[in-house]
């Protein structure tokens, strides 16, 4: 378990002030896959670095596993070396100067460990990475992938508390990514670790993580599963980054049991609200596309709009188009096997509980 | 072998008479000497052989002369038994009281102008003359005066010290005014326009001077005749003008030593006959040991002149003066 | 922590060795007399820079400066592209050409151009005379192009070593996308290769202009015939009009040169400040390819060959020359029957000789040794750490440097002899270091930007701490960068004059100290015979020293 309490780093540049962490608390529960997700200025790789050692925040606390390694009140700072980490660098850092096996014996070394102890480790991390045989390759004479799992491989060989990422799989290409990710899944999974995950790629963030973070402009708005975060968001932010989405105001005007009725205007929109309720009060809601049904007449239990078809595109599993109500645009998926033609007159179906509304 | 006979007599003749211990000098083992004259490394090594004490040649230029002996000196920590310098830094050292006074009977043989300073002794003049190849010119392209200098012929073919920055050189040209060689202020300004108006090649002091004339880059230039018998058989000669010019080399007692006895014996050897003629002889320096001659041909039959020596504000006031007239 | 630490302990270490000699010229500066220290005066500032020569001194430094920065950078650029990223064949001879100048004694260099170029025999003139049946000279040596030409020769073996490991260590992709987008391999170079190699240009320009503000060597010889002064030579002139000699004043004048250089390495700092954006090695394309040159090769390589001639044989011909004839002269069939191995008997019969090679050696060997084991550790703070301290740190580390050698010597004359190591050659060593710890801290500064910062954060995540991440993951890289410091460190070292000239005492001689003896008592023979041994054990440890480089970096490769 890592806890972190009230985290700052401020950046002075320009004149200007660059919140870069700005009062962070988060628990990072162990042997999960937890992952900081966000754009890219909003602070995830900071907060990465400095958990792992390599920024000192300015103020703030953190601790892992029971053991306090930063503490500004405190006037605790254990160096990166000793806390005992692995991580996995962007650029996966792979010393060029180095074979595979001496890359990858290089924290055991440092653990003071006997030389048949690191050979045996090494090969059975090598033989976990799929890369037998590749000991006495120089780090620089293998692929883009194969350098991934090295730096996988280092991070894991000294059995560290937590293993880091920061953004390991943006240097790969699309369909090697994809199945790495997969294989990483697996792997941290069986293996139970704990794994601090960074990147700015929500479908690898939903994929991969056991729980998600979402940070903006140095602040975590939210975490939760990946399903919570996809289908629960709190806030339109994270709606918006997490995925397609589409996002119209209004005002709360009753509850109906579950429900929480809005005004908008489309009329009454049922949905399940995840903020207080209060008569009158601004709020909005959102559907994800995929959750439109498109039909020929409005069907009772169900939040309906009449509008018209366009721009229907063919992308292969779907059709992606857009139903104009009155200027308005929603984003909605067509099945393929669906027989709809552009400008034909469409109503827009969703159900209740998939409709969110937040009211921020 | 009859010479070697002759400086031991001198010595058990002096030993008996001087007031220092022979024995002591023996005892304190080395003496240690500073100096900007060079090339001297042979007689050092004579001085070892003959008296068993390890003579030790510090060389240091004249530029860096007065700033390292007074640093030591501030600091404790002159090594110098010995100093051997131009007058005008020895007088300075007289002055901080560096020096110590020396016996004047070691300079029997001297001229009384050499032995005028109780601290000071004159061994040698610094002579300066017209130096030139003597492949390249002959006949009568020889100068046999100065005036011979400011030939139109000569243009682009003099190498000389820089005349506004080089302190011997400047003392140098004041001397030829002051010795009135040309007969009138007149003439003298004349001549140095005269040569200025030849362009002469400045170079930083006189030790770059006959290398440019010996390689026939220039054909001559105002240097110095010891160059004759330094860098033989470089085919140099001297214009055999009837006067010469030169500052003084002196030398002196650091009164400090810790080595008194070997100091004084040293400074005994360094100005007897013997040693003498082997600083003619090796280096090509002119002493004022009677009878004592450099290997010079017709060196002996030249009037070699002390210069007076200039201060500092004066050298500073004649550079800027000839800085007028040479750089136009 | 450690870094604050590390920083700190640099700063005074560093500091004591550089502040400590220019301190007491400050202060002599402002004294009126040097004998006793004592007496407070402006006097020599205000005589010092109301000359009404000062101004046309600094115009004739500034392009004297400039000209031979920009002529020493723009020839190693050209000679290290060639050599790291062509196929132009010979490729040994372009490190052989970068480091030989380093190892002439600069008043040889000097004199032997004068043997080639002067306006009334030289060589090369006469020559052209005859070839183009011209009616006079055509190439005056005395004038500031000749001095340009002869100290930018002299300083390109600093821009070489700088630049070359930069070159050698590029980040391919950088240049491959270029030719993607359509640009030519000359137009990559221009807008791309040179734009990237920024600090290294910078690095060894500003090098340059520091190292020839304070050279001696080519302003007296070639400057002062040609009436032309500079800032060295216009101190000098100060120095020698006088018998006690003020060094004060001479300090005064050299606080410009002082001033200008701190400015220099200020804006330099500040140009290259992002240096996140020149980092070019990762773990990825740590092998350059090369470019082919197809049918320019052997034009190319016909020139870099007439720059070798020029730049080794011609001088070290004459050098030869020189050492077998009794005295200087022009050479004809005349020459020969004179020729013999006298002077080279004489040299290796005479034990100061002998006694100033063994302590070169020693301060060559050892003193770089020590000068580059600093070196790592500064320029590790002064890249890696970035903070105000770090600058304050390269600040420091030029201050000695940049001062005019003749007075930077008298400052260090005025430290050591407080200490007990006066006259020894402990104080030379540490001099040495002192003065000459740019010369360390430059190519390993260029070697230090170019590794990326995950490459040593990885290592610290790996559980090694700072000094196993030093030794295991920066050094191995650095390997290059190494190399080149350790050569320019030991060649100076090796032909260290202006500090030795002071500093040394019978039994510390050197061997620049030997040679300039020589050269006062017009030895030249002997005083070739002592350079080209002088040249040839240079030759010899920056071979080895070479091999080894090559052999460490190889093993990793």
């Amino acid at each position: 378990m890592i806890k972190i309490r009230g985290l700052r780093k401020y950046y002075h540049a320009d004149g200007k002030v660059i919140k870069a962490l700005d009062d962070i608390n988060i628990e990072i529960p162990s042997n999960k896959i937890f992952t900081l997700l966000g754009p890219s200025g909003c602070g995830k790789t900071t907060l990465l670095r400095s958990i792992v050692g390599l920024e000192t925040p300015d103020s703030g606390e953190i601790e892992i596993d029971g053991e306090v390694v930063f503490s500004s009140e405190k006037n605790i700072y254990v160096p990166t070396e000793k806390r005992g980490l692995g991580m996995v660098f962007q650029t996966y850092a792979i010393w060029p100067h180095m074979t595979i096996f001496q890359n990858i014996s290089y924290p055991l070394e440092n653990l003071k460990l006997k030389k048949d102890e690191i050979n045996r480790r090494v090969k059975d991390v090598l033989r976990l990475v799929q890369l037998e045989g590749f000991e006495n390759r120089p780090a620089t004479k293998i692929s883009g992938g194969q350098q991934q799992r090295v730096a996988l491989a280092r991070a894991l060989v000294a059995k560290p508390k937590v293993i880091l990422f920061d953004e390991p799989l943006s240097n790969l290409d699309a369909k090697l990514r994809e199945e790495t990710r997969r294989e990483l899944k697996t792997f941290l999974t069986e293996l139970g670790i704990t794994a601090i995950y960074v990147t700015h790629d929500r479908v690898e963030a939903l994929a991969l993580s056991d729980v998600i973070a979402v940070m903006k402009s140095g602040r975590v708005i939210e975490t939760g599963a990946p399903k919570e975060i996809y289908f629960r968001p709190r806030s339109s932010f994270v709606a918006d980054f997490i995925g397609k989405v589409n996002i119209f105001k209004g005002k709360f005007s009753q509850k109906d049991g579950e429900f929480t009725v809005l005004n908008t205007l489309f009329g009454d929109i049922k949905g399940v609200a995840s903020g207080e309720y209060s008569n009158d009060k601004d709020a909005m809601f959102f559907i994800r596309p995929e959750f439109i049904k498109l039909k020929n007449e409005p069907l009772k239990d169900l939040n309906c709009i009449k509008g018209r078809l366009k721009n229907l595109i063919f992308i292969g599993e779907y059709y992606e188009a857009e139903v104009d109500v009155n200027g308005n645009i929603f984003s909605v998926t067509i099945s393929p096997d669906e027989e709809l033609r552009e400008n034909d007159e469409v109503f827009v179906c969703f159900e209740p509980k998939y409709t969110v509304i937040i009211d921020d | 072998m009859k010479k070697l006979l002759l400086v031991m007599i001198f010595f058990l003749f002096s030993f008996a008479v001087y007031s220092f211990d022979a024995d002591m000098a023996k005892k304190e083992g080395q003496v240690n000497l500073y100096a900007n004259i060079t090339a001297i490394e042979p007689l050092m090594e004579k001085f070892t052989a003959d008296t068993g004490i390890k003579g030790i040649y510090t060389r240091i230029s004249t530029s860096k002369y007065l700033a390292t002996v007074l640093t030591e000196y501030s600091a404790g920590k002159l090594q110098a038994d010995v100093v051997q310098g131009p007058m005008p830094i020895l007088q300075i050292l007289k002055d901080k009281g560096v020096l110590k006074k020396y016996d004047k009977s070691y300079l029997k043989d001297y001229p009384d102008w050499a032995k005028s300073d109780d601290y000071i002794a004159a061994f040698g003049i610094e002579y300066v003359a017209i130096i030139y190849n003597k492949e390249l010119v002959k006949g009568d392209d020889i100068p046999k005066k100065y005036e011979d200098l400011t030939d139109p012929k000569w243009k682009n073919k003099i190498v000389m010290p820089d005349p506004a920055s080089h302190a011997t050189t400047i003392s140098w040209l004041v001397g030829l005014k002051e010795n009135n060689i040309f007969g009138s202020n007149e003439a003298w300004m004349d001549f140095l326009k005269k040569l200025a108006a030849n362009k002469p090649m400045f170079v930083k002091s006189f030790s770059p001077t006959p290398a440019p004339i010996e390689s026939g880059e220039k054909l001559l230039g105002i240097s110095m005749p010891k160059y004759i018998i330094t860098k033989a058989p470089a085919p140099l000669d001297w214009a055999k003008t009837d006067t010469l010019l030169g500052s003084p080399r002196g030398i002196a007692l650091v009164e400090k030593s810790s080595r008194p006895n070997a100091a004084e014996l040293f400074f005994k050897y360094w100005l007897s006959a013997s040693n003498m003629q082997m600083l003619a002889d090796k280096v090509g320096e002119y002493v004022l040991a009677k009878g004592v001659f450099p290997p010079i041909n017709g060196i002996e039959k030249a009037k070699v002149l002390p210069i007076r020596e200039l201060s500092d504000e004066e050298i500073k006031k004649w550079g800027a003066e000839f800085k007028k007239i040479f750089y136009n | 922590m450690f870094r604050r630490n590390l920083t700190l302990t640099l700063i005074i270490i560093v500091g004591f060795l550089t502040i400590c000699p220019v301190f007491m010229l400050l202060w002599g500066s402002f004294l009126k007399d040097l004998g006793t220290f004592s007496g407070f005066t402006f006097e020599k500032y205000i005589l010092a820079y109301t000359d009404p020569e000062f101004l046309g001194i600094v115009k004739n430094t500034v392009l004297f400066v400039v000209g031979s920065a920009f002529f020493a950078t723009v020839l190693a650029i050209f000679l290290s592209y060639m050599n790291t990223r062509t196929n132009i064949p010979f490729k040994f001879l372009f490190k052989v050409i970068s480091i030989i100048p380093m190892m002439i004694p600069h008043i040889l260099f000097a004199v032997s151009w004068v043997l080639l170029l002067n306006p009334s025999n030289g060589i090369l003139n006469t020559l052209l005379m005859n070839m183009f049946n011209l009616s006079d000279t055509p190439i005056n040596i005395y004038s500031l192009s000749g001095m340009i030409f002869v100290e930018g020769l002299l300083d390109l073996p600093i821009a070489y070593l700088i630049i070359a490991p930069a070159m050698s260590a590029f980040d391919i992709s950088l240049e491959e996308s270029s030719k993607v987008c359509g640009a030519s391999d000359i137009k990559t170079f221009f807008r791309i290769t040179l734009p990237v190699l920024r600090p290294a240009i910078m690095a060894s320009f500003i090098l340059v202009v520091v190292r020839s503000l304070a050279s001696f060597a080519v302003p007296s010889v070639i400057g002062m015939p040609g009436r032309i002064y500079v800032l060295s030579t216009h101190i000098y002139r100060v120095i020698a009009s006088g018998f006690s000699a003020d060094y004060g004043m001479a300090a005064a004048i050299g606080m410009s040169a002082l001033v200008a250089s701190v400015i220099l390495i200020y804006i330099y700092r500040y140009l290259t400040s992002e240096t996140s954006r020149f980092v070019t090695i990762s773990s990825r394309g740590f092998k350059p390819s090369v470019v082919n040159l197809k049918s320019s090769k052997y034009p190319l390589f016909f020139i870099v060959a007439f720059i070798s001639f020029l730049l080794i044989i011609v001088p070290v011909i004459v050098l030869i020359y020189t050492s077998l004839t009794p005295y200087i002269m022009a050479p004809s069939m005349r020459a020969v029957p004179m020729m013999s191995l006298k002077n080279w008997i004489e040299v290796l019969k005479d034990p100061i000789s002998l006694l100033s090679l063994k302590n070169s050696l020693f301060l060559g060997v050892f003193g770089a040794t020590i000068g580059v084991i600093l070196s790592v550790f500064v320029s590790y703070v002064i890249v890696k750490v970035k903070t105000k301290s770090a600058g304050l740190l390269e600040s420091l580390s030029f201050l000695s440097f940049s001062f005019p050698g003749i007075v930077i010597g008298v400052g260090f004359m005025w430290f050591f002899v407080k200490t007990p190591l006066y006259g020894t050659i402990w104080a030379l060593l540490i001099g040495y270091i002192a003065t000459y710890l740019p010369y360390g801290i430059r190519p390993l500064s260029s070697a230090f930007i170019q590794i990326h910062d995950s490459l040593e954060e990885s290592s610290k995540v790996c559980g090694a701490s700072y000094f196993t991440t030093l030794k295991k993951i920066i050094i191995p890289l650095l390997i290059p960068g190494i190399v080149s410091s350790w050569i320019l460190m030991s060649t100076m070292f090796f032909r260290e004059l202006t500090l030795s000239v002071v500093l040394s005492r019978p039994g510390s001689e050197v061997l620049a100290v030997q040679i300039l003896r020589f050269s006062e008592d017009g030895l030249w023979g002997r005083l070739s015979a002592l350079g080209i041994i002088m040249i040839f054990c240079s030759s010899l440890i920056v071979v080895i020293v070479s091999l080894i480089g090559k052999k460490l970096s190889k093993a990793h490769v």
